[in-house]
């Protein structure tokens, strides 16, 4: 007997579990007295067995898989083993270099290698008497390194009196103390001055480079270094080539 | 990788679905060294060794479907046994009969002999070649019904719409299956004799 589509999914219903209790009994009645009817349900369920058996066995081709992989990632650990350390020592060499490159060529290193304080040459220049009080007063404290103490002393000639040598000793002492964008004017003013331009342009160019200004600083340091007579020529063009090396491309530089 | 208790691996070895496709891999992985050891002190390949270890963790897996298997022994210790009752049956030809019989493992679980539990390749070969008349996504979308996935899994790995559209391929797939056991019978008598 041909059955319908409909018995086949009450058949199914039946087999997972989806009929009520009453729907149940009343299947299972006709399984009872209709064994046409029951032989039907027995294919019916030898097809679903026979599903589930195939499904089991079939696992075996996913353990194979399971087991492929294992193999691959075991062959790879030598290598990634050996990748790993590559790896580790390149970064160690990099940042070694990195470090070296660092320390060389950033700007406060720069800065550091190239800046030292002007010497008190103040009072052989002539131009102010040694015994001026707030210029002495300015430049003992600048000889003792007290940069801080002595800035008040040379803001103040340089405010109320024409002092382009207190303008840069002024500068220098903001320097010494971190301060480069204060030192800038101070150096400006100073280098008005024949007498002071030459070492004012040269602090100049160092605030520059402390105050991140590069191409500013380099611009100076070109001019330094094309002036033949000029005392800070030689330190100024190996500033320049310090200042344009390509390590300074460097992030963080 | 997620680690489990052998409660939890019976559990999700009975929930079906990807939740046995996880626990069977753990189980794959986490007692296969101890099997390939033993094979090994046996003079057997390495290769030999996965093909029993296979075949005994499907065995748990039949076990555990029967209800034959309910977590009384530990995982691995049946695990062992089986695969050792395994490599004596298929691969240790050069041990005498009186040892062989002697390093048999009882394996308290069942009461069926290590010969009985896996169909022989060719029992295998029938029901492979029943599956085989239908056509490939037929075969794919079954086989994935009778290892629990739901039927939203199946759309999604098999990239159907919907549950329903699923739910209409299987009933459609199932009623060829169904023909085509209807007229094997030794087939039938195979399935209802190994379940």
């Amino acid at each position: 007997m041909a059955y319908s589509e409909s018995t086949f999914e009450w058949i199914e219903a039946y087999l997972t579990n989806e009929l009520s209790p009453e729907e149940r009994a009343v299947f299972e009645e006709k399984i009872r007295t209709n064994p046409e009817f029951a032989e039907e349900v027995a294919v019916q369920r030898d097809a679903h067995s026979l599903v589930k058996v195939a499904a089991t066995l079939d696992y075996k081709a996913e353990l194979q898989r399971i087991d492929a992989e294992m193999e691959s990632m075991q062959r790879q650990p030598f290598f990634r083993l050996m990748t790993v350390r590559i790896a580790a020592m390149l970064l160690v060499l990099f940042a070694c270099v990195y470090a070296i490159v660092f320390f060389q060529y950033n700007n406060q290193q720069l800065f550091g290698e190239a800046f030292s304080p002007y010497p008190d040459k103040y009072m052989y220049r002539g131009e102010m008497p040694a015994a001026d009080s707030l210029m002495k007063s300015g430049m003992e404290a600048y000889n003792q390194g007290e940069y801080s103490r002595a800035i008040p002393y040379f803001s103040q000639l340089v405010q109320t009196s024409e002092q382009p040598g207190a303008s840069l000793y002024l500068g220098i002492s903001f320097l010494s103390v971190d301060n480069p964008k204060a030192a800038l004017p101070a150096f400006d003013l100073a280098s008005l001055s024949p007498t002071w331009a030459e070492t004012a342009n040269w602090y100049r160019a160092l605030a520059l480079i402390q105050d991140g200004q590069d191409e500013a600083a380099k611009t100076v340091l070109e001019d330094i270094s094309q002036q033949e007579t000029n005392g800070y020529r030689e330190q100024a063009t190996e500033l320049l080539g310090k200042l344009n090396s390509s390590w300074r491309k460097l992030p963080g530089m | 990788m997620q680690k489990y208790s052998d409660a939890d691996l019976l559990d999700a070895i009975q929930a079906g679905g990807s939740a046995r496709e996880k626990a069977m891999e753990y189980v794959y992985k986490q007692h296969i060294g101890s099997v390939l050891s033993f094979v090994s002190s046996r003079n057997g390949t390495r290769e030999e060794g996965k093909d029993i270890f296979q075949d005994a963790v499907i065995q748990l897996l039949i076990s555990i479907q029967k209800g034959t298997f309910q977590g009384n022994s530990a995982i691995s210790t049946y695990l062992f046994a089986i695969s050792k009752n395994l490599w004596y049956r298929r691969f240790s030809k050069n041990v005498r009969e009186d040892q062989y019989k002697t390093q048999m493992v009882p394996v308290r679980e069942t009461s069926e002999t290590p010969e009985m539990v896996l169909m022989e390749e060719d029992q295998q070969s029938k029901i492979g070649d029943l599956l085989n008349q239908l056509k490939p996504k037929c075969k794919e979308v079954l086989l994935l019904w009778g290892r629990k996935f739901a039927m939203k899994e199946i759309a999604a790995q098999l990239g159907y719409n919907n549950e329903q559209v699923v739910r209409n391929k299987k009933n459609h797939c199932l009623k060829e299956l169904k023909e085509q056991v209807r007229v094997n019978p030794e087939v039938r008598k195979l399935i209802q004799e190994f379940l």
